[in-house]
């Protein structure tokens, strides 16, 4: 327990089950998900559609596991490109400090002083609907809280005793941020990503929600959710299963994270 | 002091055997004992779960009024030893064998209610470093007050003035203004006379000091000493001192313990260990320091390195760094055997004597 | 000032340093105090030069100094080339140092070989193949064996650790080593190894060295000549015979007093020749805790020789000598 072995455990299992309902969905889905057939609208969950059917007789499960996939995408993407931004702002601020590092971080905090949702409104409404324009708010939002936790991590490591030593040793200011400062700070790197990726499942399942994510017909969870929410008193279930997938994610994922957290950062 | 250290002649029980327990005809059991150790045993828990002993087998007596210094290099378990009497092991540390005897209870069997009631009354510490203890957003008066208002029950007026008193007996000459003065405010040195003012509150029976002048520097140091000195001296309190540095033992304590992975090498009068050191580890940790007289030659250092606490080490813990070892230092660990004078010491090279032999005979 | 020849390797002059504190942000208000107080010391090629004194007197301050890691003011060159004038490569040639915490002074997610050679691919040393060998054989003259530089720096103990710290240093053969407290964190037998560790060096290359350290005997065992500092000004300067047995300052005095000693029985009621009294402003440093002050040392005495003829240089800080 005390290494997160069990935390570990957990997460994986958890986020490996969504990931393989993920990978299986591309080849297959137990019904075509556009399939639309009047015959079994609103079915409730039974053998042959495991999570019910929806208000235009499309079955969830498969919406669901196909919806992993948009999920997914804008997730990493997200992460990612934040991870890439974040990483070159964080230690070019904390490592050269002064006026630098005081503009970097005036910029964040102007970025951090709007409500996030405001800010990705402001963008879908400039850039139009569509995933990318998704990704980029999110990034937006995102940058900020990644920039700080680099910037600390440098500058805790700037003031190292080791870093002060390979300056004498005459090592440029350049290898020393990028071989020797920059990868001690992955470990509390990486459970940001992890928590990163859980935090952007829910933002994009928020923006999908209000009607800012992805167009229909394509699946995403946030989108069935929003589909559900009108006849959530007549077929609940519909609500359930990326509801479910939802929760499932953001647990494992959290508890990767936490896993991460004590394993390396304790 | 010294006289009451040398050994009677009562001596009836058994030979010396690999325990040393607190009756063991070398550690004889007298009234004027306070507190002892009987084979403390220390396990600590490591990353992969495995216990490895951190203080194995350690037994000592303290006596009412002396100075008893335990020396010994990082990792020897001097530390953990004073954190077990003081009940303040971390959760990964457990006691695994052993007692702690004080006031005729169990130390280590203590309630978390009967240990409070000793705590701070009775028992008493003071670290290395003092700005831990002290709390950075609280003036050091209000601080003190609350101590001695824990305690007693008293006026605020009387509060003020005990407090003001107090930090005039540990050698603050402005006390006034000390006392509205927050930690960091104050030196190194200061800190720590306030923290040994607080520590010393309740006249407790033992100080227990566990390198309390090791961040100081070497003047400060000198004062701080003294009056710790001056404390057993005035209040007839006992100090169990911890240092690594074997000049500041010198000029404090009146026996010494010295200690290594884990275990007692030797223990006496700080004369006979100093002067007339037995085991080669203490032998060899005097001879390494550079002194006076050393310039310009080879220190003559003992090889080798200090084992970490997971690492299994060999039955006589030095045996890997003994310029003397034998066989057997590797096979049985060593049982206490007397020098005489109440100096003993854990190794092989020394003679055990015989079953019924009087102490005479090992003096 | 010490003669001075072009033989020396380090020469500081007239060294100042300030740093500023204060409160929060804007609302800073500049408060300047004085680490360094017109320091000015030199060290003479292959020479071991001790500075001893109390913690926060700018004896690491001086180090960081001459290493170029702060600024200051004032003149530092170590083998005649000017700090400020040239690049840290060309500069890190010819100085190197040793820092007192060998706990986080490598990177611990770098193996020993990787930090050891990095001064060497900084300054395009050898090819891979060469750096390699050259860190295997530093690896076994510090004491080691060609196997660590595969090892991280957790798997190491403190005086390994210190060894490690050693090697890298040396590695670029440089002429000056600053050894910031390099023994004081390391237990007493492995410190004593250390300390053996740059006697044998010494004589296997020549390097000079200035070992800053609060412990005087360290000093005195080690090093040809000794500073004393006392709150950012040197009190005391000449042989390490002269400075320690035969001292002039009562700083100086007082430390020795001070020094824990495990030899003398008599060392236990030994008194402290120390008088506190409330500092003045402008006056001697060592004027509130000076036993023989008077109204004379309310001024700042002028660093003096006070060697008798035909000795070496004994400098000394104080109007009553």
């Amino acid at each position: 327990m005390k290494n997160g072995k069990f935390e570990f455990r957990v997460g994986f299992v958890l986020t490996g089950i969504i990931l393989a309902l993920a990978i299986l969905s591309v080849f297959y889905t137990p019904y075509d998900i556009n399939l639309m057939d009047k015959a079994s609208r609103q079915i409730s969950p039974c053998l042959s559609h495991l999570f019910g059917t929806d208000n235009y007789g499309r079955d969830v499960f498969s919406r669901a596991i196909v919806g992993t996939r948009f999920t997914m995408l804008v997730a990493l993407s997200t992460v990612g490109s934040c991870t890439v931004i974040a990483s070159v702002l964080g230690l070019l601020s904390g490592y050269a400090g002064g006026v630098v590092d005081e503009i970097i971080m005036r910029l964040i905090d102007a970025i951090n002083s709007f409500p996030d949702i405001l800010i990705a409104l402001i963008i879908v409404t400039i850039l139009d609907y569509g995933k990318y324009t998704i990704i980029l708010a999110l990034c937006v939002t995102f940058v900020p809280s990644f920039t700080r936790i680099i910037r600390t991590a440098t500058i805790q490591y700037k003031n190292e005793v080791f870093v002060r030593s390979l300056r004498v040793m005459g090592v440029s200011d350049l290898r020393i941020l990028l071989v020797h400062i920059f990868p001690n700070t992955w470990p509390r790197l990486l459970s940001t990503i992890v928590i990163g990726l859980s935090n952007a499942i829910l933002a994009e399942a928020a923006m999908s929600y209000l009607g800012l994510g992805i167009q229909p017909p394509t699946p995403s969870w946030g989108r069935m959710l929003q589909e559900a929410q009108p006849i959530v008193y007549n077929a609940p279930w519909v609500a359930l299963c990326p509801g479910l997938m939802i929760v499932v994610t953001i647990v494992g994922l959290n508890c990767i994270g936490e896993g991460l957290r004590k394993r390396y950062l304790t | 002091m010294r006289e009451s250290l040398q050994t009677g002649n009562k001596h009836t029980k058994t030979g010396p055997s690999r325990y040393v327990p607190a009756d063991s005809p070398y550690w004889e059991a007298d009234d004027n004992v306070v507190l002892s150790a009987e084979h403390l045993t220390l396990h600590v828990r490591n990353r992969d779960g495995s216990a490895s002993p951190a203080v194995e087998d350690v037994s000592f007596n303290v006596r009412r009024g002396e100075i008893l210094g335990i020396v010994g290099e990082s990792g020897c378990g001097k530390s953990l030893t004073v954190m077990a009497i003081m009940g303040l092991l971390k959760p990964d540390v457990k006691p695994t064998g052993g007692k702690i005897i004080f006031d005729g209870r169990d130390l280590l069997a203590l309630t978390g209610k009967e240990r409070e009631a000793i705590n701070g009354r009775d028992l008493s510490i003071i670290y290395q470093e003092p700005m831990t203890s002290l709390n950075p957003l609280m003036k050091i008066g209000k601080q003190l007050g609350e101590a001695v208002s824990l305690h007693e029950k008293v006026s605020k007026e009387e509060i003020r003035k005990r407090t003001l008193d107090l930090l005039t007996e540990v050698g603050i000459q402005d006390a006034e203004a000390c006392m509205k003065a927050y930690p960091h405010q104050l030196s190194g040195g200061m800190r720590q006379r306030v923290m040994i003012a607080m520590a010393t509150i309740c006249k407790p029976q033992i100080l227990l000091a566990d390198e309390p002048t090791t961040a100081l520097d070497v003047t400060t140091q000198a004062h701080v000493l003294d009056l710790l000195k001056r404390i057993n001296r005035e209040y007839g309190t006992t100090i169990l001192f911890i240092s690594h540095d074997l000049g500041v033992i010198n000029r404090i304590c009146d026996r010494v313990i010295v200690m290594y992975a884990g275990r007692i090498c030797e223990a006496g009068t700080t004369r006979a260990i100093l002067q007339d050191p037995r085991h080669e580890y203490t032998r060899g940790l005097i001879r390494s320091i550079p002194t006076r007289d050393r310039k310009g030659e080879d220190l003559p250092c003992i090889p080798g390195r200090v084992p970490p606490v997971e690492e299994k080490k060999d039955p006589c813990p030095f045996a890997p760094r003994c310029g003397r070892a034998m066989d057997i230092c590797r096979t049985s660990a060593p049982s206490v055997r007397g020098c005489g004078g109440g100096h003993i010491v854990y190794c092989h090279l020394y003679p055990v004597k015989g079953k019924g032999e009087k102490k005479g005979g090992i003096a | 000032m010490n003669g001075k020849e072009s033989g020396d390797i380090l020469r500081v002059e007239h060294v100042s340093n300030y740093y500023s504190q204060g409160g929060l942000g804007i609302l800073r208000k500049q408060e300047k105090n004085q680490v360094l107080q017109d320091v000015s010391l030199t060290i003479g090629r292959d020479e071991f030069f001790g500075l001893v004194g109390e913690s926060g007197c700018g004896k690491s301050t001086l180090g960081n100094a001459i290493l170029g890691l702060i600024p200051y003011e004032g003149t530092i060159t170590v083998a005649g080339l000017d700090r400020a004038k040239v690049s840290r490569k060309e500069f890190t040639r010819h100085i190197q140092a040793v820092f007192q915490d060998p706990l986080s002074a490598l990177n611990p997610r770098k193996t020993i070989g990787f930090t050891m050679k990095e001064p060497l691919r900084a300054h395009d040393i050898g090819t891979e193949e060469e750096r390699d060998q050259m860190v295997a054989r530093m690896l076994e003259r510090v004491g080691l064996d060609a196997s660590y530089a595969a090892r991280y720096p957790r798997e190491l103990s403190g005086g390994q650790r210190q060894r490690v710290c050693i090697g890298a240093a040396l590695i670029l053969q440089p002429e000056l080593i600053i050894a910031d407290e390099a023994t004081s964190a390391l237990d007493v037998s492995v410190g004593a190894q250390i300390l053996n560790l740059f006697r044998t060096i010494d004589v296997e290359r020549d390097f000079s060295m200035l070992f800053i350290s609060h412990n005087l005997n360290v000093v005195y065992y080690l090093c040809d000549r000794i500073a004393v500092m006392y709150k950012g000004s040197i009190v005391e300067m000449g042989t390490a015979d002269a400075v320690y047995n035969d001292p002039l300052h009562p700083y100086t005095r007082l430390l020795l007093t001070a020094i824990p000693d495990f030899e003398s029985e008599n060392y236990k009621d030994r008194q402290l020749l120390e008088r506190f009294r409330p500092p003045s402003p402008g006056s001697c440093a060592f004027y509130h805790r000076c036993p023989h002050a008077t109204d004379k040392c309310k001024k700042v005495p002028d660093l003096r020789n006070k060697a008798m003829k035909g000795e070496e240089e004994h400098l000394v800080r104080c109007f009553y000598l």
